[in-house]
């Protein structure tokens, strides 16, 4: 009795703070503090408004505005319309590979991205292999695809970094949709084409909604790909707050851009919640429901095949274009194989560029992305729990703002704030956490959310203590979404290479920072074996973490 | 008893004092983070041998950065030497007011017209040329001087840095300056705009283009194809020289005002200048020693070799570049 009494009274305390907890104060601190040091140079300085006023009404502003808008559109737009074919057969059938396959789309999140704009230059570009088997299809026509460096290309190249991740996230979202909701509309006398227009995909929407607007955040953010692949007609935010703040040391104006695209995306995250409210509402309806075998459907596993060949020769080839080039001799465009670049990696040469052996590089990148996988997930799941009886609300949009802020914002804003004088691993683990949290905190509090209070207070009720609740209820239902948050914590901490390079120091020295100093030192064969070493072990560390979340499905 | 309490709570408190009693911080030099790892451990162990000292580097990703943590650190320096600040980043740290004048002992031996600060609150340690490389596998038609990469044949061949994020780029920049002038540079853009492949952020991205095949003409560093024939020994890499001359990147290394060991930092920029350490600039860094009376590898016979230097004045440099810049993203731009 008394137990029950004082869950009663903790039910209702929190009821009372939305579910907001100390906790919630600090992550907002830790993320916003660092973030407001950048706005508030920009906005509290003299002639600040003045300053403000005329960037507003420049034309300058306007056209990076409208360029970055409508490429970012186009990404999310065509990232998503790729992905739902396959999120289909991901999220409905079984079939071999596909555990190998869904550990796969987290790559391109963690490669450098001149690794990636190589790819796409090696395939896609005038002289690249896809340009080669279209003369080879068409001899004597002049079929060619030119449309690589321009407009065309960065969403292209957007596009290529994000449609993955949409199929896996949008796969997992499918797979755990009622079908007796599907069986159900059928039974009743619904056309299928009905069905799926009425009950899928308003139980899908949210997914597609909240993975539109993360695309179209990514894509806005571009930096990298924006600046090789569009040359110089196209600029976004980022690479002007950029140029302003290494290159012309006008750090007000570079934090006024900043403030201002902080502003912008805050509007469309805001936006993006309040559209999304609805739909939200249907997402209690929720079961895994065992994989259809796609043998038993050949026209449908043709189609599927038909889909992955296609993607896997458009979005994996590329990849795997790179890696091929580090089997080749050095120097030779197309020489014999060898393993020479490999051997190279444990050699001084390696250690000359980079600084540092490859075992340490290797234990450093993984080790860092292993610990910020570990606290973001954590504190993502510690708050998705607090929260887990609301509805998700402007609360939630707090901790999503970090996808808005340039994380090179962040990065100047932490040094601002702490004048570096707390060691680097602090300061670095502190940036990246930032960078992962709002991805892992998506996954985990729609899950915390639809695992349903009842059981867990039934549990409670039962006088299951707080570990054994943990164990043996909690955790095999949020096993696969721990894992996916696990992996994409650690994909992004892999991936990052603005937080290593302003905040490491030189000391620290991580996979992308190493690949950069290896091609700065002219070793581009090196850096492409660096590259598919760093792929493999990758792909290792997600396969276990998804083995580890498919045991009980299988 | 209370003896024997007094003496523990004294032995630690003497203990505390000792770990929180500051050890001497090691002379601290910045610098960015290609800087080749085999120079910093020469300085690293020569300090330890010959002074006893003890050397750390910082590095940062860029040259922009770097100045950008000076001025951020400008009440409490930090740092007390920093190499690899360039010719056309003089002005800029000068009047930032970041470094302290200092005279080398070797400063005869600088070959003089390397010599781009009378002032030497930057000292020359090493220098390189920017100009174009070309893939000889790939190109039939090799152009002689500027006005050769206007030609309709080179279009779609050429890969050029960004002069507003990367150092080659701005000298390719103040190159069309020197050769065409203010009138004539942004017409000179206007056509070899139409032949650019893309215009990248950094060199990297432009060398990794144009290595893979894409394009046979880059801007790079005229040194570039020694790598080319050491480690992969093959001459396929080019360096060009067009209209016999080129424009020199000049890196320096200076002082930090208000160091926190000056004597130290006095040291090390006497030691970069002695033959010892200039001896082995050229296959680490890539580029060419400054003192004269060194003679170059074998394998510098096919780096490029300019008969005059396109450099303009620094300041101004100093005085237009902005300007200059600005036009230069308009016309890109249009």
């Amino acid at each position: 009795m008394k137990r029950f009494s004082s869950l009663a009274r903790k039910k209702e305390r929190g009821e009372k703070r939305g579910g907001r907890s100390v906790l919630y104060y600090v992550l907002l601190c830790l993320f916003y503090l660092p973030v407001l040091s950048v706005l508030s140079r920009a906005f509290l300085g003299r002639n600040a408004w003045t300053a403000l006023l005329g960037l507003l009404s420049s034309e300058q502003t306007l056209k990076v505005l409208t360029f970055t808008t409508k490429q970012a559109l186009l990404s999310a737009l065509f990232s998503l319309l790729l992905a739902l074919p396959g999120a289909y057969f991901f999220g409905r059938y079984d079939f071999p590979g596909k555990r190998l396959l869904r550990s796969m789309m987290i790559i391109p999140f963690m490669l450098p991205g001149i690794l990636v704009v190589l790819g796409m230059v090696v395939f896609y570009g005038r002289n690249g292999f896809f340009n080669q088997l279209l003369a080879y299809l068409f001899p004597g026509r002049t079929v060619t695809f030119t449309e690589l460096y321009g407009f065309k290309g960065i969403v292209l190249a957007h596009v290529f970094y994000n449609f993955s991740f949409c199929l896996r996230m949008l796969g997992e979202r499918w797979e755990r949709l009622n079908p007796r909701l599907e069986e159900a509309s059928l039974m009743l006398g619904a056309s299928k084409f009905e069905t799926w227009f009425r009950i899928i995909l308003p139980l899908l929407l949210p997914t597609v909604g909240y993975l539109f607007t993360l695309v179209f955040l990514y894509s806005f953010l571009g930096f990298t790909v924006v600046l090789v692949l569009g040359g110089y007609l196209y600029q976004t935010f980022e690479v002007l707050i950029y140029i302003e703040y290494n290159h012309k040391l006008n750090f007000d104006r570079a934090s006024m851009l900043a403030g201002l695209q902080l502003l912008f995306l805050a509007g469309v995250l805001a936006v993006q919640n309040w559209t999304g409210r609805n739909a939200r509402r249907y997402s209690g309806e929720l079961s895994y429901l065992p994989p259809l075998s796609l043998k038993r459907h050949r026209c449908r596993a043709l189609f599927f095949l038909v889909y992955l060949v296609a993607t896997l020769l458009f979005f994996v080839l590329p990849l795997l274009l790179v890696s091929i080039r580090s089997f080749q001799q050095r120097g030779q465009a197309a020489g014999a194989w060898t393993l020479e670049n490999y051997r190279l990696l444990f050699r001084e040469e390696f250690r000359f560029a980079v600084g540092q052996r490859l075992v340490s590089v290797v234990v450093t990148s993984f080790l860092l992305a292993v610990v910020v996988a570990l606290i973001t997930v954590l504190l993502a799941d510690l708050v998705a729990k607090q929260r887990r009886r609301y509805r998700w609300d402007r609360s939630d949009l707090w901790l999503q703002l970090p996808t808005g802020v340039s994380f090179l914002t962040f990065a100047f804003g932490l040094i601002n704030l702490t004048g570096r004088a707390l060691p680097t691993w602090v300061l670095l683990i502190w940036a990246q956490v930032f960078l992962a949290f709002p991805l892992v905190y998506s996954i985990l509090r729609t899950a915390r959310r639809e695992l349903g209070e009842e059981l867990l207070e039934a549990a409670q009720l039962l006088g299951a203590t707080g570990r054994e609740l943990f164990w043996t209820a909690e955790f095999p239902l949020l096993k696969r979404a721990l894992g996916s948050a696990l992996a994409y914590g650690a994909a992004l901490s892999l991936g990052d290479l603005s937080a290593v390079l302003v905040l490491g120091q030189g000391k620290l020295v991580t996979l992308s920072v190493a690949v950069y100093r290896l091609i700065g030192h002219y070793h581009f064969p090196l850096a492409t074996a660096l590259g598919t070493v760093f792929i493999l072990l990758s792909l290792i560390l997600f396969s276990l973490v998804d083995a580890g979340k498919l045991e009980d499905h299988v | 008893m209370k003896k024997k309490l007094f003496l523990v709570i004294l032995g630690i408190a003497l203990t505390l004092s000792g770990c929180l009693g500051r050890p001497e911080k090691p002379l601290t030099v910045y610098t960015y983070s290609s800087f080749p790892t085999a120079l910093v451990e020469q300085i690293v162990s020569h300090f330890e041998q010959e002074h006893q000292l003890k050397v750390e580097f910082r590095s940062f990703s860029d040259t922009g950065p770097l100045l950008n943590q000076l001025v951020q650190e400008k009440e409490q320096p930090q740092a007390d030497v920093v190499i690899g600040l360039d010719n056309n980043y003089l002005p800029k740290a000068v009047s930032l007011d970041v470094l302290e004048p200092y005279k080398p002992k070797a400063a005869e031996a600088i070959k003089p017209e390397l010599v781009f600060d009378p002032d030497f609150y930057l000292t020359p340690f090493d220098y390189g040329y920017i100009v174009f490389n070309y893939d000889s596998q790939r190109l039939e038609r090799v152009p002689t001087s500027h006005q050769d990469l206007l030609d309709p044949y080179y279009r779609g061949k050429i890969v050029v840095e960004n002069p507003l994020t990367s150092s080659p780029g701005q000298a390719f920049l103040l190159t069309t300056i020197a050769l065409f002038g203010e009138e004539g540079y942004l017409d000179y853009w206007r056509e070899l705009k139409k032949n650019l492949l893309t215009i990248t952020p950094g060199w990297d991205e432009a060398y990794g283009i144009f290595t893979s095949g894409e394009v046979p003409l880059v801007l790079s560093y005229g040194a570039s194809p020694v790598y080319h024939l050491l480690y992969e020994e093959t001459e396929r890499y080019q360096a060009l020289v067009l209209d016999g001359g080129a424009y020199a990147q000049i890196e320096g290394a200076g002082i930090v005002k208000h160091a926190p060991h000056p004597e130290g930092a006095r040291l090390l920029i006497d030691y970069i200048l002695s033959p010892d350490f200039q001896r082995l600039i050229p296959e680490t860094q890539f580029m060419y020693p400054v003192r004269a009376d060194l003679e170059l590898p074998a394998s510098f016979r096919i780096a490029a070799q300019a008969d005059r230097l396109f450099n303009l004045p620094p300041e101004d440099v100093a005085a237009n570049l902005e300007r200059w810049l600005a036009a230069w993203e308009q016309v890109i731009n249009e």
